[in-house]
């Protein structure tokens, strides 16, 4: 089954499993957010576009991902002495730590999968729904077009140095980082002045002009998106009322 | 009927010692077409910043002289309001393009005059269908080449339908067929009782104007 549903269901779908996620500590709870999470990029299937930024984000992220959980694991001393050598211990809280902070991490990346599909537009329709000041709609709905803005200023500079036969992945860790810190002054100068370009366009376009506007399309709730909603907040009142 | 009055117009950028242009004077009615030439940095960028209103509010530097817009107060105006008379299309249409769809590149200016569904869709038809574009209507804008991002650049601005459309250097990166279809554009413009002031080094644009203000003699 395939089909499109509203950015606003999505949004409440995406807004539940992230704040049970960040309410609830247990590993168990994360593992079967996560499970829902899959479930729903089975059932929605995202674009292979924005299936393929989903796999990359996740690949890339992967090492992070593992120094989180090290690091609460290692970092967390309270509790239950599971291992301990020499300065090295390893507590049952710590685990249950470690376990629930890289699977809400990963949670989080697999719940950005479901957002991908809907374009900037359609963020700004939605939050104008919920009765948002236009402006922070447009700032909220600006930044995530913003990313993807900076990422490729990022690649151009990258694939400036590659055409000068300089390729990063060459240097040693410490070469590299002395040469992302030179790059990221040019990228950011860049993407301010950017920036700066796309905002004076948008007033040379009347933004702002009137405290409303209209909106071309129009993005209704139908009845699907209205039982998809129901059933979410209801599920999550009751895994809230139960895990109490 | 007078859009525009230029006054005895001088402009220097900021620490710069000599003024970029002085003692400008010019004016355009309605229905005419005006051309801005000079060799690279002889201000023509400069000149239409000014007149769009970005110069001082997004730009610095120090004006002499005046500018007066029919029916707006080109000094006090924020530049939304301006932009409603007196809009530009910049060099580059990459700064310009937010959009994920040209239909939506082309909404935004209408959607924001507060207009209804009906009028928006008319304005987006007419200018796909001046440019010879309407195919890229629900393309995406991150998949144009760049001759048609400037020409969706341009779309979005005649949506506006500003009393004066200022180009600047519109013709650089389109083949043949795209500046014909640009030139039909600004012909009919001025001839629906608005004005162009165009600044670029095209023969073929520089032609189309009933006179042309040189910023290389100035």
């Amino acid at each position: 089954m395939s089909f499109k549903i509203n950015l606003r269901t999505i949004l409440v779908i995406v807004i539940c499993l992230t704040g049970i996620s960040v309410i609830y500590q247990q590993p168990l709870v994360q593992i079967v957010l996560l499970a829902v999470t899959i479930a729903l990029l089975f059932i929605l299937r995202p674009s292979a576009k924005a299936r393929q930024k989903l796999l990359h984000r996740l690949s890339s992220i992967g090492r992070i991902i593992l120094v989180i959980f090290i690091f609460q694991l290692l970092f967390r001393r309270t509790g239950n002495v599971i291992f301990e050598y020499s300065i090295l211990r390893i507590t049952d809280i710590g685990i249950n730590y470690a376990l629930a902070s890289s699977l809400r991490f990963f949670l989080i990346i697999l719940v950005a999968g479901l957002l991908m599909d809907y374009p900037f537009q359609d963020y700004l329709i939605a939050l104008n729904a919920w009765k948002f000041p236009y402006e922070i709609a447009f700032i909220v709905a600006a930044t995530i077009h913003f990313l993807p803005v900076f990422k490729s200023i990022f690649d151009n500079k990258m694939e400036t140095l590659a055409l000068r036969s300089i390729s990063l992945k060459k240097l040693t860790l410490k070469q590299r980082l002395k040469a992302f810190r030179t790059l990221l002054i040019p990228v950011l100068a860049n993407a301010i002045h950017n920036i700066q370009n796309r905002s004076i366009s948008l007033e040379l376009r009347a933004f702002r002009l009137h405290p409303t506007r209209t909106y071309l399309h129009e993005n209704k709730l139908h009845t699907i998106d209205l039982i998809i909603i129901m059933v979410t907040l209801l599920l999550t009142l009751f895994t809230m009322l139960t895990l109490r | 009927m007078k859009l525009l009055q230029v006054e005895d117009l001088s402009f220097r950028y900021p620490d710069q010692e000599d003024w970029l242009f002085s003692g400008l004077n010019f004016s355009l009615s309605a229905g005419q077409i005006m051309a801005i030439s000079g060799n690279n940095g002889s201000g023509k960028t400069s000149l239409l910043y000014l007149l769009a209103g970005i110069i001082p509010r997004h730009r610095q530097g120090e004006i002499a002289g005046n500018i007066s817009l029919a029916g707006i107060n080109h000094k006090n105006a924020d530049l939304s309001q301006l932009s409603t008379i007196i809009s530009l299309v910049m060099q580059q249409p990459e700064d310009q393009i937010f959009f994920p769809t040209v239909e939506q590149e082309l909404a935004f200016a209408p959607e924001n005059l507060c207009l209804s569904v009906p009028e928006i869709e008319q304005r987006i038809d007419q200018a796909l269908r001046l440019l010879n574009i309407y195919p890229l209507r629900f393309a995406d804008t991150d998949k144009l080449s760049f001759g048609q991002q400037k020409l969706v650049a341009l779309a979005a601005i005649h949506t506006l339908q500003p009393a004066i459309l200022l180009l600047d250097e519109i013709s650089s990166g389109l083949d043949e067929v795209k500046l014909a279809a640009v030139i039909k554009l600004i012909r009919e413009y001025a001839a629906s009782g608005k004005a162009v002031i165009i600044a670029d080094h095209h023969s073929r644009l520089i032609e189309l104007a009933e006179y042309v203000i040189n910023l290389s003699k100035t």
